[in-house]
Parts: structure tokens; C-alpha cells; sequence
């Protein structure tokens, strides 16, 4: 057994029987990968149905009328929850959102049918939870331009009946204009530019978020296995004594945390693409020179913690702050377009922000490994910074 | 450290003594390529530490104060390692870890996947195993029985001496514990404040330390007594135990026990027991580094 080999192996016991090290980087970030992913579906999957409850105060024609024209757009549910009173107090409302975890209601009021089939202005309320924002937008959207439609419908059916009497006017509307409404000439195709990122899904967000941000947690191993043999175990001036170069010492740390890191990204994709269903884009060996890339910034992080701190508990408190805020400012544990704008102008600063525009650009727009060679780029430069830092304040002997 | 100077052959025992602070583990990480010195120079097996430090380390076996282990794996898989770093491999590996464990008594719990369960004295004979699993041709031991049971200890020392008998494997090893060293070492040097005060084979010190000491048990003692005996000639000194029990020092032994016996006759003092104390190497030690404490000089 060569010195490299003996020491890659005893790195690699020390991890598998750290009964941390499990958890932390291959339980937790699958757990939240799937739980998140539940959490933002609605914010990421705009196409699917939104349950939107709805009372009718009015329950005339016309309102049973805009009911079953809200009911029939795309992505909107409208149930009628039944209100039985003739009134609906501001209690009510937070009642009803409370009771099945709504965000918005539709209240139609009482002469609304009566305000239409007179002509004049009519409106339907919208309550929403200001902390939904995103929801209430697309429902109050939706819900003007169905009105809105009627409204056309209205105008038509008076100009028509005015012209060439109410009967001819019911007709035109029926085979001539309501087939229209119903089924318009006219899509919207969405198509995706070539410079310009296409949305991620929920997966597509928390998978590589998750892996990413749960990868670099390894650098907390990566300088725990250095202190903890010199302040700690004091295995670390028996091992310098021995005859191995210094270079082996460093290379088998490096070389077995980035293969150990790489390892954890390509398991983590590997489980999403199983159990999730997510794509892993057109060419998939293109996400490796980023798992690379990422493994040896979180390897370089950790060696150069080890130079900034000498005691465990401070190393580990930064170590945790350095990937939380990382994560977070990258846009790895939340959405870039969540963020708020100050944030996101020093999103480029972290090391997250390259690995997840490089895994987004693979998984989504099937890019190849030419492709994200910038990205690649800018997380190798950020390794570079971390290992030359390191090894200048780096000591073997303290 | 200033002006230490010694030379240890094959298959000796050399002990490095000294009090807290005096320099013992400085010199021994100088020699083990850990610091460098800013003068003077350490040669093993002809190589300068200075300048071939990776040729010295082919030599070295290093057991350090603390027990420098990895407490998450067996004591096989220690051994394993550290006779990995040492270029050890193959068919040899496997025997010499078995010689090691052997030695250290740790064959039944050889594969218990954690050594951190060890007890104390295990810990410390892994730790002894570790460092010379490889079998190097100096073998250094920087107190190797710091808190260790009676038994463990024992074991220590009886493998140490066998080891380097039979393997022409040179020791340089540190203790606090001068019985140790006296039982153990074919030649010792004391240090203190980074100097060395003396170099010697331990039976020659022993038999250079000044002076006698008279232990004697009085049945009816007095303050008098005391008195008279600090004063009667032959006897250089006089420490009172307890109540009943004093040291008497004399420069020579033949003196000072007429000098207690007569002065015992004039005060009428029975003697309950009486015991010359033999010289030993801690009396020598104490000699030579005084009886100061040295509190909060170590390393």
C-alpha cells in the first residue's frame, strides 16, 4: 500500500463512521429536495390548476354565468364553497382562507347580475393573503379578463340588438362570436431564447440547490479532518514524521473530499432522476466538470479554514454561516428572482451562484460541456483563490 | 536548549530527563524533524535532521506525549496506517502488525471497530504500538507511561527493553518518573532550562550522589532531640516527616549513624525503626535540578 492509498483510505473511514456525515450530506439534502419541492410547486408549476374558492352573494343568472366562465379557464379551479348568508364579514373571509389553506377568494356581491343587465359598472372582489402575492396576481388576472370578456359580450349583444333587433342579435352572438370566445384563433406559444434562461420547475430549482449547498457542507469535514488530527486526535505530527512528501499529505485529503463530493452531487441528480422524474437535460455527463469544479472550491474552502481558525467550535460556526449565506445569496436554497435586488447584484460573489446557473443551464437548456465553460471557469478561480490563501497561512508544524 | 550534546548507539536506552519546561520535548521534535534548531546539529545514521529530513524519517519511530491515534477506527486499522505512512506493505504488513499487537497485548480487541472505547492503558500501548510497528532503527518516546496503570506500564517497559535489545533498535526516551528511567535506561542525561547538567550511565550517578539518608522512627520523640541531632557533627541535615518520623542527612554514612545513636543515648530515645536509604537517580535528579517547583513550565 502506497502512503497515498493508506491515507485516502483511513480519510474515507473516518467519514463512513462519522455518524454525522450520513445525515448531513446525503439524508438531509434528499429530504428537503422532496419536501421543498412540495412547498414551491405552485410557485414553479404556473400551469397547473390553482383552487380558488368563490361566494356568490348575488346567485342570479348572470352570476351562475361568470362562475361557469371562470371555471372554464385553464389553471383556475373555482369552488363554490356554498355561502348560505345574505352578508360576508372580513371574519368570514379569514375563516374561509383559513379553513382549507386558501390564498385567495373571489366574492361576487350581492347586484351584481341586477349592475350588468343594467349596464352599468360592475366588479368582483378578490382576497387575497399578501404574502401570496405571485397567486393572487395570476387569479386577479384571470379573473379581469374573463370579465372583461363579458363586458365585450354585453357591449355586443346591445350594439347588435340595436341594429338588427334582439333576435338576430342572439344569434350572431351564439354561432358567430361565442365560438370565438370559447375557443379564440389566436395562441400564445411560449418558446424559449438562446441566451436567455429558461424558468426552472421545482426540480429543477431544489435538486441542484439542495446538492449543491449540502455539497460544500463537506468543507466542515474537510477542516475537521485537519484539526481535529492536530488539536484533537495529535495524529498529525506522527504522520509528518513519517517519510511522506507533504505534497501526498495535501494531495490524498484533495483528492479524496473532491471525489467524495463529486460522488455526493452525482448520487443526489442520480436519485431525483429516479424517484422525481427530473431531467437531466440532453447531455448529462456535462453536469460532472461542474460537480468537479464545485467539489474543489468546498475542498479549498475547508483547507483554508483551517489556516483562519484554531479552535473546532469557531471553525464549525463559520463554516455553517459560510454555507448558509453562500446557498442563500447564490440562489441555491431559494430562487434567484425571490431574492431581493440587493441581494441579487452580489449574487456573482458566491461560488453557489456559478453552480447553480451552470447546473440550470444543463438541466434546462441541455447545454454541453462548451457551454458552461464560464461558469466552470469562475468556480475553478474561486478554488484557486481558496487553495492559494491556504496554503500560504497554512503550517504543518503550529 | 543550549549545548546538549549526546551520542545513543544501537540497541541503547538513553533517557532524557529533566523537570517541566527543562527542554525534553523540544529536543525530542528536533530530532524527529518536527522543529529546526537555529544551530548545532542532530545527525541519525549519518543523515543531518537539517538536511536530509526525509532520509532521517526512514529511521524514526515516534511515540508522542499525547496518544496520537485515530479513535474512530480498530487498533488494526491504526497499525495499518501507520505502517502505511512508513512504506511498510504486503506480506510484511500484515506480520508486522501482528508483532504489534502482540506486543502491545491487544490481539483480543484488535478489530473493535473504535479505539476510542479503549481504556487509558490501552490507548497507551497502541500508542506505543504505532510507533513501532514499522520497526525503526530509533525509536523516540516522549513519556510514553503518562497515566497509565501499574500493569500497562510494566508491559510497556518490559517490550521497550526487549525491542531494542533484540532488534539493535536505539531509544531516546523522556520520563518524570526516575524509577522508570533507573529500571529502564543504560545511560541518562538531565537537563534543565535547556542545558544539560549531567550525562551518564545511570549506575555511575547513582553512585556519585552525595550523602546518605538515615530514615529512623523515634518512640518518644522530643524537640530536643531534634535540636541536638542538627547539631551533632556528621550530620548534615535533619527532616521531620511527622510526629514521630525524620530524615537525616549525612555525608557520610558510617558518621551520621554514630552521630543519631549517640545523641539518641543522651536524650534517652527509643528507636522504633531504622532504615538507611539507598541513593537513587531522583536523589541525583534532585540535586541537580533543586527542589523549586516548576509549575506552568511545560511545553
Amino acid at each position: 500500500m502506497t502512503a497515498f492509498r493508506v491515507m485516502v483510505v483511513k480519510e474515507l473511514r473516518s467519514i463512513y463512521r462519522n455518524p454525522m456525515a450520513f445525515g448531513l450530506l446525503l439524508f438531509m439534502p434528499f429530504l428537503l429536495m422532496a419536501v421543498i419541492s412540495k412547498a414551491f410547486e405552485p410557485l414553479f408549476e404556473g400551469r397547473e390548476t390553482f383552487e380558488v374558492p368563490l361566494v356568490d352573494l348575488d346567485r342570479t343568472a348572470e352570476s351562475v354565468e361568470i362562475i361557469a366562465g371562470l371555471d372554464a379557464l385553464e389553471g383556475i379551479e373555482i369552488v363554490d364553497i356554498g355561502w348560505e348568508s345574505e352578508t360576508l364579514s372580513a371574519a368570514d373571509v379569514d375563516g374561509i382562507l383559513d379553513e382549507e389553506d386558501y390564498f385567495t377568494l373571489i366574492v361576487i356581491p350581492d347586484g351584481f347580475g341586477e349592475d350588468m343587465e343594467s349596464g352599468r359598472e360592475v366588479s368582483v372582489s378578490l382576497y387575497s393573503d399578501p404574502g401570496q402575492e405571485a397567486y393572487s396576481r395570476v387569479v386577479r388576472d384571470e379573473v379581469q379578463g374573463r370579465l372583461l370578456i363579458e363586458d365585450l359580450m354585453r357591449t355586443f349583444r346591445s350594439v347588435l340588438a340595436s341594429q338588427t333587433g334582439e333576435t338576430a342579435a342572439e344569434a350572431t352572438i351564439e354561432n358567430e362570436i361565442a365560438p370565438r370566445v370559447e375557443e379564440p384563433g389566436l395562441t400564445v406559444e411560449r418558446l424559449f431564447t438562446e441566451k436567455r434562461k429558461a424558468t426552472p420547475g421545482n426540480f429543477e430549482q431544489t435538486v441542484p440547490g439542495f446538492a449543491l449547498m449540502f455539497t460544500f457542507w463537506l468543507s466542515a469535514f474537510v477542516a475537521g479532518s485537519i484539526q481535529s488530527e492536530k488539536l484533537v486526535f495529535r495524529t498529525w505530527r506522527r504522520t509528518i514524521v513519517a517519510p511522506v512528501s507533504r505534497f501526498t499529505i495535501v494531495a490524498s485529503r484533495v483528492l479524496t473530499y473532491v471525489a467524495l463530493g463529486m460522488a455526493q452531487m452525482t448520487l443526489l441528480f442520480v436519485l431525483a432522476w429516479a424517484l422525481f422524474g427530473l431531467s437531466l437535460g440532453d447531455h448529462p455527463y456535462a453536469l460532472l466538470p461542474v460537480f468537479f469544479a464545485m467539489a474543489m472550491v468546498t475542498t479549498a474552502f475547508g483547507f483554508l479554514m483551517t489556516t483562519l481558525v484554531r479552535d473546532f467550535v469557531t471553525m464549525s460556526s463559520l463554516v455553517n454561516l459560510a454555507v448558509i449565506l453562500s446557498a442563500a445569496a447564490g440562489g441555491a436554497l431559494v430562487p434567484l428572482f425571490l431574492l431581493p435586488a440587493w441581494l441579487r447584484a452580489i449574487s456573482p460573489l458566491v461560488p453557489h451562484y456559478w453552480a447553480m446557473d451552470a447546473c440550470q443551464s444543463v438541466l434546462l437548456l441541455g447545454s454541453d460541456v462548451g457551454d458552461i465553460l464560464p461558469e466552470v471557469a469562475a468556480l475553478l478561480g474561486f478554488s484557486a483563490l481558496f487553495f492559494a490563501l491556504g496554503i500560504w497561512r497554512f503550517r504543518f508544524v503550529d | 536548549m543550549d549545548g546538549i550534546s549526546f551520542a545513543v548507539n544501537a540497541g541503547e536506552i538513553f533517557g532524557l530527563l529533566g523537570p517541566n519546561g527543562a527542554g525534553k520535548t523540544t529536543a525530542i521534535s528536533v530530532i524527529a524533524t518536527l522543529l529546526r534548531g537555529d544551530g548545532g546539529k542532530v545527525c541519525i545514521g549519518g543523515h543531518d535532521v537539517a538536511r536530509e529530513p526525509s532520509r532521517v524519517r526512514q529511521w524514526l519511530g515516534f511515540v508522542p506525549q499525547e496518544t496520537g491515534l485515530f479513535p474512530m477506527m480498530s487498533a488494526r486499522e491504526n497499525l495499518e496506517y501507520f505502517a502505511g505512512i512508513q512504506g511498510v506493505r504486503g506480506r510484511d504488513l500484515k506480520l508486522r502488525i501482528s508483532e504489534a499487537l502482540e506486543i502491545s497485548g491487544l490481539q483480543s480487541v484488535a478489530d473493535k471497530p473504535r479505539a476510542i472505547y479503549f481504556s487509558g492503558g490501552m490507548r497507551r500501548r497502541l500508542n506505543l504500538a504505532a510507533g513501532l510497528v514499522h520497526r525503526p532503527r530509533l525509536l523516540l518516546l516522549d513519556e510514553p507511561t503518562v497515566g497509565v496503570d501499574t500493569q500497562s506500564r510494566n508491559l510497556i517497559l518490559q517490550n521497550i527493553k526487549r525491542l531494542a535489545a533484540e532488534n539493535e533498535m536505539a531509544v531516546v526516551y523522556t520520563t518524570h518518573y526516575m524509577e522508570e528511567a533507573e529500571i529502564l535506561c543504560d545511560r541518562v542525561a538531565i537537563i534543565d532550562h535547556g542545558r544539560m547538567l549531567v550525562c551518564d550511565e545511570v549506575a555511575h550517578l547513582v553512585a556519585s550522589a552525595s550523602g546518605t539518608t538515615i530514615e529512623v522512627t523515634l518512640a518518644d520523640p522530643s524537640d530536643e532531640f531534634e535540636a541536638a541531632l542538627a547539631a551533632a557533627p556528621g550530620v548534615s541535615g535533619v527532616t521531620r516527616h511527622d510526629d514521630r518520623r525524620y530524615a537525616v542527612q549525612s555525608a557520610d554514612q558510617e558518621r551520621g549513624l554514630a552521630a543519631l545513636v549517640s545523641v539518641a543515648g543522651r536524650n534517652n530515645v527509643t528507636f522504633e525503626a531504622l532504615r538507611v536509604v539507598r541513593p537513587s537517580l531522583e536523589q541525583v535528579f534532585l540535586e541537580l535540578t533543586g527542589y523549586e517547583l516548576r509549575d506552568g513550565e511545560g511545553r
